[in-house]
């Protein structure tokens, strides 16, 4: 101000002002400040209060009045509507989720309330903490105490990158959006009124276990995989890992540049897409079951196939005798039962093409694979799951529905999918939709089949357990159902490491499902993650033996 | 003239008794606001000297004159109506000083503005009173000339214009349009007022309405061209009210209706610039770092003022882009809070209300229309500004009077005043 007045006026003196200077800057200076703000407010008031009311009446042309009535009415009116639509951003502008994270990213204004609205937490089942809001220097961050344990299940809400996954979805939830009851309005009153105070949303409760996810991560390790158990009757899903994982404690730039070879923000679990092997057999069963299918077929040595040019579909057995030298001569006939058991891909193969594609199509549609919905309703479309990638299958190309019968070709699935293909066979062959929210209603999405064909494949599922694939999950404490799978993807690469199943047999309440990227078998490397998650549970108090 | 004077003096104002001016109540609020902002100041480490009180000085100095020109002069109409925009001048010279050295675009001088307004007011009332505003009528057709005359200059010249007179201290000449469409506008319907009188939308005398449309279009073209979209909308708004005032029919309210439609429909088609703002308008969120980043930050600031504020001085006008003229509100929001808004609001709607009741006096048809004109023309600015800036409307780049910086806007709004406070003495009424 000095300068630029003395440019204008350069011979003028502009002395300092002492007094005032010292009156202003004086330690009872605070104390006036409020009082000449509140004199501010109450002396306009009085102003515009005082300004005399004078009376036109009489003065004016009554013919020709120019419509000035008109102004009084339509100033009210606009100034009515200026007024409320202000309050709305001004006075409850912390109940637009949107304005409040608009704040807290890009306004510095270091007195903004919006800067001490915090989030609520976010709750295991157990009411164990996994996210919360802390202040820091750097302002308000949301701090996760178990890291990348639950990267993948919550996201994260970061200043810089954004909000992800559950954070995302209960965003509105979590800062108390809702004006419901007589106190969520006090609430809002009280937060006007003293704005230094820390506001802070109601805490939500998801149906995780964190003892169970933090075994399920420790056993994945560094392998890159997914591990999905989820109760058969609600959909409730209790553990939800994918690795690589990340820490949305630390988030960095190069995690978002795409460069990253194991992609760790994909979350596996949901969005990964895997062909299936052998654990879809569970399904082509439940389809023939459903469609009548009793007796028996034949599984000739020399594998099957639907005509001379395609190559022969062969049980491994075949193979791992090649390698050995010796000659394979076949399962023979085997029934439904059997089959599973051993795994057999030409009977599976037949089984399939025998059912139609029409049938195995709408097998899928049955088990939820054709449907896309997310695990959290909420207020964004995170935590989707997509629909599978299902071939379009036609009874005039009966090779690809052999190969689709066993898992392989352009099929492909998410672990998540799996789960929910053995909780159906669980639950009476009705499968519900996967969710976190302990409180969400539970949604049927369709009838794989007749509860009659369901138990049976139950007990089927329980043999392959007890004598085929899956014997390493025998154990004392838990009678577990299952299916091992071992994908094939090409290129000369390890196979996909699947296991699948649910637990107890008599009255199941879980679906599990493990998925080891190029594991090998899933007997060697899925099984005894989901083994261990199993007993995890079991330690935890959630299934008793 | 003596005879004039003589009734004057003979007439006993019962209707509104005589009152003096009082400035005292403004004077206190601004003492009140300057501690304030000084205070921050001098809280912040500043040393204050004398200048910092140079625009609260310039104010009170020139509000004096102008209190005592109006003593001197004789003035008879509403007092309270020259309070009103005192008080209002004050908040503006509060937000005004209050934003300097924070806010681009304000500079020492710009605390000239006021009080060169207040010397605008005088000379507009000077020449409006005692009737003689109705000396302007016959000239309607030259300010229609001259109103397309300054919008093809800009056009033409555009760059010229703008480099010599968007400076500090310049008029930006479209603004003198405030004052010239009303009048033209007032001219042309009081040559044909009988006409108009009771024509609804539906059936308007065809051989005005046609030239109407004709004279609307060219100046609409032209500001279109020019980009002067604020302009456009202001002005059309104002055609509406004084047809509405001429025709005495609700009916032309319609127009209203279709100009939103299809103006909407015009930017959202064939214009960047607006389909950006309108976009912005409908869901800022869409894109908060860019074309909502304004109106975010603006809003924000309120939302951070709250209900009683932050106290004048306190806030950021600093965070703010362009928060010197479309956005003051916002500012003036976030340090006196909702409270503070409502009261500005109240303040505007007093003010308003006197600024109609002048076309009630008038008893030629070009006065009265002209009054409506003006109030038209300051309402909608009004109105446009603050919704915009609390998103009921769009944001178009029209500023707050007597609040925004920028002295072309202040200096036409005081002729504005001027204008209608000549008008509005109660004592040109009486004179049969």
């Amino acid at each position: 101000m000095f300068v630029r007045v003395h440019f204008w006026f350069p011979m003028l003196e502009n002395p300092s002002l002492d007094f005032l200077q010292q009156i202003l800057t004086d330690a009872a200076w605070p104390r006036f400040v409020l009082l000449l703000r509140w004199g501010f407010l109450i002396g306009l008031t009085w102003l515009l209060f005082r300004v005399r009311r004078e009376s036109w009446k009489g003065l004016g042309d009554k013919s020709r009045p120019w419509m000035s009535r008109m102004w009084g009415f339509w100033l009210l009116l606009v100034f009515g509507l200026i007024g409320f639509r202000q309050a709305q951003w001004q006075l409850i502008g912390r109940r637009n989720e949107q304005f409040v994270s608009f704040m807290q990213r890009y306004d510095r204004r270091e007195f903004n309330p919006a800067h001490r609205v915090r989030a609520g937490k976010i709750l295991d089942r157990k009411g164990r903490v996994l996210a919360d809001s802390r202040v820091t220097d750097q302002g308000l961050r949301r701090l996760y105490p178990y890291g990348p344990i639950m990267g993948h299940a919550i996201g994260y809400n970061h200043p810089l990158y954004g909000l992800t996954g559950l954070e995302a979805a209960a965003r509105k939830t979590l800062l108390g959006k809702e004006l419901e009851s007589r106190e969520d309005w006090e609430a809002l009153g009280a937060e006007l009124l003293h704005r230094e105070k820390y506001v802070e949303g109601p805490a939500i409760r998801t149906t995780l276990d964190l003892g169970m996810q933090r075994r399920a991560s420790e056993l994945l390790g560094d392998r890159r995989g997914a591990v999905v158990v989820m109760e058969v009757k609600t959909g409730a899903i209790l553990t939800l890992v994918s690795h690589p994982d990340y820490d949305p404690n630390r988030l960095y730039a190069g995690l978002f540049s795409g460069k990253t070879p194991d992609s760790p923000l994909l979350n596996r679990a949901l969005a990964g897409q895997y062909p299936p092997g052998s654990v879809f057999k569970v399904l082509i069963a439940a389809a023939a079951l459903q469609n009548g299918f009793t007796g028996t077929l034949d599984t000739p040595p020399e594998g099957f196939t639907t005509s001379v040019a395609n190559p022969r579909i062969r049980d491994h057995e075949y193979y791992s005798a090649k390698e050995k030298g010796e000659i394979w001569r076949g399962h023979g006939r085997l029934d439904l039962g059997e089959a599973l058991v051993s795994s057999s891909n030409v009977f599976f193969a037949q089984l399939g093409v025998q059912t139609g594609s029409e049938n195995l199509w709408r097998a899928c549609e049955a088990a939820g694979l054709t449907r896309s919905f997310y695990l959290w309703q909420g207020d964004e479309p995170t935590l989707q799951v997509k629909a599978a990638k299902i071939p379009n299958l036609r009874d005039s190309a009966p090779y690809q529905t052999a190969q689709f019968s066993i898992g392989q070709g352009e099929l492909l699935l998410s672990p998540l999918q799996v789960t929910m293909i053995c909780a159906g066979i669980a639950n009476q062959g009705l499968v519900v939709q996967p969710t976190l929210n302990p409180n969400a209603m539970t949604q049927p999405l369709g009838r794989l089949c007749a509860p009659d064909s369901a138990e049976k494949l139950k007990w089927m599922m329980y043999n392959v357990v007890q004598k085929g694939t899956g014997r390493g999950m025998r154990m004392k404490e838990l009678a577990v159902a299952a299916k091992t799978g071992t994908a094939q993807i090409g290129g000369g690469q390890a196979s996909h490491s699947w296991f699948a199943g649910f637990a107890p047999v008599s009255e199941p309440r879980w679906a599990f499902c493990v998925l080891v990227e190029q594991g090998g078998y899933g007997s060697a490397t899925a099984l005894p993650i989901a083994r261990e998650v199993m007993r995890s549970g079991i330690k935890e108090g959630w299934l008793k033996p | 003239m003596s005879a004039a004077k003589k009734k004057k003096a003979s007439t006993p104002s019962k209707t509104a008794p005589r009152q003096s001016i009082s400035l005292s109540g403004s004077i206190l609020l601004l003492c009140a606001g300057m501690l304030l902002v000084l205070g921050v100041r001098a809280n912040s480490g500043e040393m204050l000297r004398l200048f910092d009180l140079l625009p609260y000085l310039l104010w009170l100095m020139s509000a004096v004159l102008l209190v005592g020109l109006f003593r001197v002069g004789g003035y008879s109409g509403s007092t309270s109506f020259v309070e009103l925009i005192l008080l209002l001048s004050a908040l503006g010279v509060l937000v005004r000083s209050r934003m300097e050295g924070s806010v681009e675009g304000l500079q020492g001088w710009s605390q000239l503005v006021q009080p060169l307004g207040f010397f605008w007011i005088g000379v507009a009332w000077v020449f409006s009173r005692k009737g003689r505003v109705n000396l302007l009528r016959f000239l309607w057709p030259f300010s229609f000339v001259a109103s397309l005359a300054i919008v093809a200059g800009l056009v033409l010249f555009g760059n010229r214009f703008r480099g010599a007179f968007y400076g500090p201290g310049g008029l930006t000449p479209s603004e003198l349009l405030k004052i010239l469409v009303p009048l033209a506008l007032a001219g042309f319907f009081a040559s044909s007022n009988q006409k108009w009188e009771g024509r609804g939308f539906w059936n308007p005398p065809a051989g005005q309405m046609i030239l109407l449309v004709m004279g609307w279009g060219t100046l609409c073209g032209l500001l279109v061209f020019q980009r002067d979209l604020g302009l456009l909308v202001l002005l059309s708004l104002m055609l509406v009210v004084m047809l509405i005032a001429v025709s005495r029919s609700w009916s032309w309210g319609v127009l209203l209706v279709a100009a939103v439609a299809g103006g909407g429909w015009l930017v959202m088609t064939y214009l960047d610039h607006g389909a950006r703002r309108l976009e912005a308008w409908l869901n800022p969120f869409a894109d908060p770092t860019g074309s909502g980043w304004q109106v975010l930050q603006g809003l924000s600031g309120l939302y951070a003022g709250g209900l009683t504020g932050t106290g004048l001085g306190a806030g950021r006008p600093d965070r703010l882009p362009i928060a010197g003229s479309d956005f003051v509100y916002a500012v003036y929001g976030e340090e006196v809070g909702y409270l503070g808004c409502l009261l500005l609001l109240l303040l505007f709607a007093l003010l308003l209300r006197r600024c109609a009741g002048v076309a009630n006096l008038q008893k030629e048809a070009f006065a009265g229309l002209f009054a409506t004109g003006l109030t038209a023309v300051v309402a909608v600015q009004v109105v446009v500004n603050i919704a915009g800036v609390v998103t009921l409307v769009p944001v178009t780049g029209i500023t707050l009077p007597y609040i925004s910086q920028g002295g072309s806007s202040i200096w036409v709004t005081s002729i504005q005043f001027g204008l209608l406070l000549g008008m509005g003495e109660i004592n040109v009424r009486k004179k049969k």
